[in-house]
């Protein structure tokens, strides 16, 4: 058994009178690449937001490693090792690929500028984009983007890197340059929760599957048994849905 | 009666005089208003209601009466409390806070129009909110805001002439008290127009300048 990095417990948020998560409750474990399916509005965003708390959550816990995340001081270190990805990349657009990579190690961790650049470009390498390091995000196109999000977290080193639906803003023949990113990063033993409705990305990488609905997990398990013989008829009918 | 700008050269240097004072005034009295514009903005964005509160009432106070009756309340009024302030302070004070109710309101729409994601993503590095306010979103904030901050500057410049009607000599008391010595109204008030003209053109054209930078730049 390899030590749980990351587990949540009974976790619950409502917007108001509308509850989003029901009790949504699952663990990690140090390399473990989890993908969370489900339709539109099921909560699979929320649940990510509230792993590092961009969301407050109503009623829960969540552990990193063995220590129950609630202070402001944990959840600053919990954020450091937790990199997001977001649909939207969210690059810093006032600032160069190099200073929006730099920006986490320098400015949050305090790594001398000497050190992150030299770092930053090694990253900036792994995804692809040496040539771009001084040119501003709108310079780029969104597989680009995306990809210097990834170096982003990266230069966070995390121990966790969380995706939400990293591909859906993207055209569909700049969805193959981000996957293949993340599968290496999948490869080099990144312990990653993504989100998304890439169904062949679920197949070759995920270790385990999490359907989501109206909130609650219906049913988790190895993509062969999701994808194959699902135990839940909302699981099959979103399956073929999602594929045909 | 003819026109005689000719008795007004000799009170150039008056009026000289009164535009650095109108200069000094308006400066000092922008500094106070972005200082406090910017933290009456953060109160009104933030979710702690005392705060919000504050500044909503702050901004409505002083954006539903005059600037006049504010700078005379300040100046006439309180010395009946027991505080006296001079007169350059009170203009001074007077014109900032009026101003610092307008540019809140302008950083307030630039902070609303950046993307959440911005904030979202400076946090989930472990940013604290505090700096991510000034190494992210501040930033962006002012290219978006900066043709509105020259507009209320130029606007902030022209008020200061209020401050006259509290004893500060400057450009527009300099221009009334020739015109006690002269009775040359008309001469004297159009030189002092123009001065104010040079002085807001000079402003204009650092918008002009601001807005081009902005427009060229990469984002
Ligand atoms: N800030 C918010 N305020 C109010 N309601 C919200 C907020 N964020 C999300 N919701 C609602 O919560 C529900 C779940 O949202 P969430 O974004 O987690 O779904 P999702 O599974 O990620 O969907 P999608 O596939 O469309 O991204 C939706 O009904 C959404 O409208
Ligand atoms: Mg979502």
């Amino acid at each position: 058994m390899s030590e749980k990095i990351l587990t949540l417990v009974n976790l619950h948020k409502s917007f108001g009178d509308l509850e989003v998560l029901k009790g949504v409750s699952f663990s990690l474990e140090k390399g473990e690449k989890i993908v969370i399916l489900g339709p539109s509005g099921s909560g699979k965003s929320t649940v990510l937001r509230c792993i590092n708390r961009l969301e407050k959550i109503n009623h829960g816990q969540v552990f990193f490693k063995d220590e129950e995340i609630t202070s402001q001081t944990k959840l600053t270190r919990l954020r450091m090792n937790i990199g997001m990805v977001f649909q939207r990349f969210n690059l810093f657009p006032h600032k160069t690929v190099l200073e929006n990579v730099i920006e986490g190690p320098v400015h949050v961790k305090g790594m001398p500028k000497k050190e992150a650049i030299p770092f930053a470009e090694s990253l900036l390498k792994q995804v692809g984009l040496s040539d771009k390091r001084d040119v501003y995000p709108k310079q780029l196109s969104g597989g680009q983007q995306q990809r210097v999000a990834i170096a982003r977290s990266l230069a966070m080193k995390p121990d966790i890197l969380l995706f939400d639906e990293p591909t859906s803003a993207l055209d569909p023949e700049l969805v193959g340059e981000v996957l293949d990113v993340m599968k290496e990063l999948a490869d080099e033993g990144m312990t990653m929760i993504v989100v998304t409705h890439e169904m062949q990305f679920a197949r070759d990488v995920a270790d385990r599957v999490i359907f989501m609905d109206e909130g609650v997990i219906v049913e988790e398990g190895t993509p062969d048994v999701i994808f194959t013989s699902p135990k839940h008829e909302r699981t099959r009918s979103f399956l073929k849905r999602i594929i045909h | 009666m003819k026109l005689d700008y000719s008795i007004i050269i000799d009170r150039i240097p008056n009026l000289l005089w009164g535009c650095l004072v109108t200069l000094e005034i308006s400066l000092a009295a922008l500094a106070l208003g972005m200082v406090i514009g910017i933290v009456l903005a953060l109160f009104r964005i933030s979710s702690v209601k005392p705060l919000k509160a504050f500044s909503m009432a702050y901004i409505w106070a002083v954006r539903g009466t005059p600037l006049l009756v504010q700078l005379f309340i300040l100046y006439f009024g309180l010395p009946q409390l027991g505080v006296e302030l001079s007169s350059m302070t009170a203009g001074i004070l007077g014109i900032g806070l009026n101003t610092a109710a307008y540019i809140s309101e302008i950083i307030r729409s630039g902070i609303i129009a950046i993307d959440s994601g911005q904030m979202e993503a400076a946090e989930s590095l472990g940013m604290s909110y505090p700096k991510a306010m000034i190494r992210i979103i501040a930033p962006q904030v002012m290219r978006i805001i900066a043709p509105s901050l020259v507009n209320q500057f130029i606007i902030t410049l022209k008020n200061s002439s209020i401050a006259s009607l509290v004893t500060i000599t400057e450009l527009m008391r300099a221009g009334n008290q020739i015109i006690y010595a002269t009775f040359r109204s008309f001469e004297v008030y159009t030189v002092v127009a123009l001065l104010y003209l040079i002085m807001c053109s000079a402003l204009m054209v650092l918008s002009k300048y601001v807005e081009k930078k902005l427009d060229t730049d990469n984002v």
